[in-house]
């Protein structure tokens, strides 16, 4: 054995050990800082269903995984999410679809920002009607949901869009779209993703 | 003949959108187009979204432009019929209709309405009607004219207001008769 180099490698523990205790504010023990950062909490296959006052549904959500994720070193709490599906009641029935890839709701955020195959479907009367785009993002509080970068293909009926921004009111179902090109296509089959 | 299965293209600035109605606010810039058919408005209401009958509305600035037509006018509405822009009926004070590709006289219309058929290449002018070939003029309260065969009828169903015109020799002629008689 070389004892050489077993006491340079205890001379640098004893430094890393010693810096450590140094800067360690929060006054953890040792072993925490080095264990892979770990989900405060995780859900599979979960079914979230956020009620209004008076007992009537207000927002279902589906997701294959919700994660909430401790980021250091404030230790904030950011929530990601898998395969969401989001569903909107209105006043008597269920009045919207939202489906993506991915969410992600930030820090201290009451915005969700939705990745991946994003479509949101009117599901009362005007059944051909729907966006789909790669980023969205939803304001819970406000119930707005507006494009962020991507541009966002539209579908109001036989007529296809593309559009550059968009503001969706999710309760009054009111959109406006700026920069907007449109095609007569009674093609009913999905719209292609924006590349 | 006017050339059909062309795409139904629009484009504009904005577009505010109600799914629960079916309708389609359009402001700022609006230009609809069909192979070399438009119309051009600052505004527009598309509604029916779903059916294949549509109907759009047009409003402020509006110039609609087909191979043979050109009209003009604050107010227009448009049969959009399967993605083709079947007719139109243009109201203003007045509206105007001109014919297009008549590089020898100019073919023009003022009145209150003005209907043309994309199909047919009939325009119907209603209301406080002014009508000229390029040589003669015309006053009454509806002129039909057929772009294609160029043909016109005032007042073909009878009107309790007289027809009043304009007769104007034609050009070669009046100018013999001058250099004969001196």
């Amino acid at each position: 054995m070389n004892w050489r180099w077993v006491s340079l490698a205890a001379a640098l523990a004893a430094i890393v050990i010693g810096y450590g205790a140094f800067v360690d504010d929060g006054g953890m023990p040792m072993a925490s800082h080095e264990m892979p950062e770990q989900p405060g909490y995780y859900l599979k296959d979960a079914v979230i269903l956020r009620t209004r006052e008076d007992g009537t549904p207000g927002v279902e959500l589906i997701a294959r995984r919700i994660q909430q994720q401790l980021t250091r070193p404030s230790r904030a709490e950011a929530i990601t999410m898998e395969s969401v599906r989001v569903n909107y009641f209105g006043k008597e029935d269920w009045q919207w679809a939202l489906t993506a890839d991915t969410g992600l709701v930030p820090p201290n955020s009451r915005v969700v920002q939705l990745e991946g195959n994003v479509e949101l479907r009117s599901l009362e009367g005007n059944a051909n009607a729907y966006l789909s785009t790669n980023e969205l993002a939803i304001d819970t509080e406000k119930n707005i949901a507006y494009s962020t970068r991507s541009p966002v293909q539209m579908r109001f009926g036989q007529h296809a869009m593309t559009v550059k921004s968009l503001r969706a009111d999710l309760t009054s179902e009111k959109l406006r779209l700026e920069t907007v090109n449109g095609r007569f296509d009674p093609t009913t089959e999905q719209v292609r993703r924006p590349r | 003949a006017p050339s059909l299965d062309a795409d139904f293209v629009w484009s504009a600035d904005v577009v505010n959108s109600d799914f629960r109605n079916n309708t389609l606010d359009i402001s700022g810039n609006v230009r609809v187009t069909q192979g070399p058919k438009f119309i051009e408005a600052q505004t527009a209401r598309a509604r029916n979204g779903q059916a294949e009958k549509q109907q759009w509305t047009f409003e402020k600035d509006v110039h609609i432009r087909t191979e043979e037509a050109d009209l003009k006018s604050n107010l227009a509405t448009a049969a959009v019929v399967n993605g083709q822009i079947a007719n139109a009926r243009i109201e203003g004070s007045p509206a105007r209709f001109e014919q297009v590709g008549t590089d020898d006289r100019q073919v023009r219309g003022r009145a209150g309405v003005i209907e043309y058929d994309f199909d047919t290449g009939v325009v119907k002018l209603t209301n406080q009607v002014w009508f000229s070939n390029g040589k003669d003029e015309f006053r009454g309260d509806v002129v039909i004219y057929n772009i294609r065969d160029e043909r016109v009828q005032i007042n073909p169903g009878g009107s309790s207001n007289r027809v009043r015109g304009i007769i104007r020799p034609r050009q070669d002629k009046a100018s013999n008769n001058t250099e004969g008689g001196a």
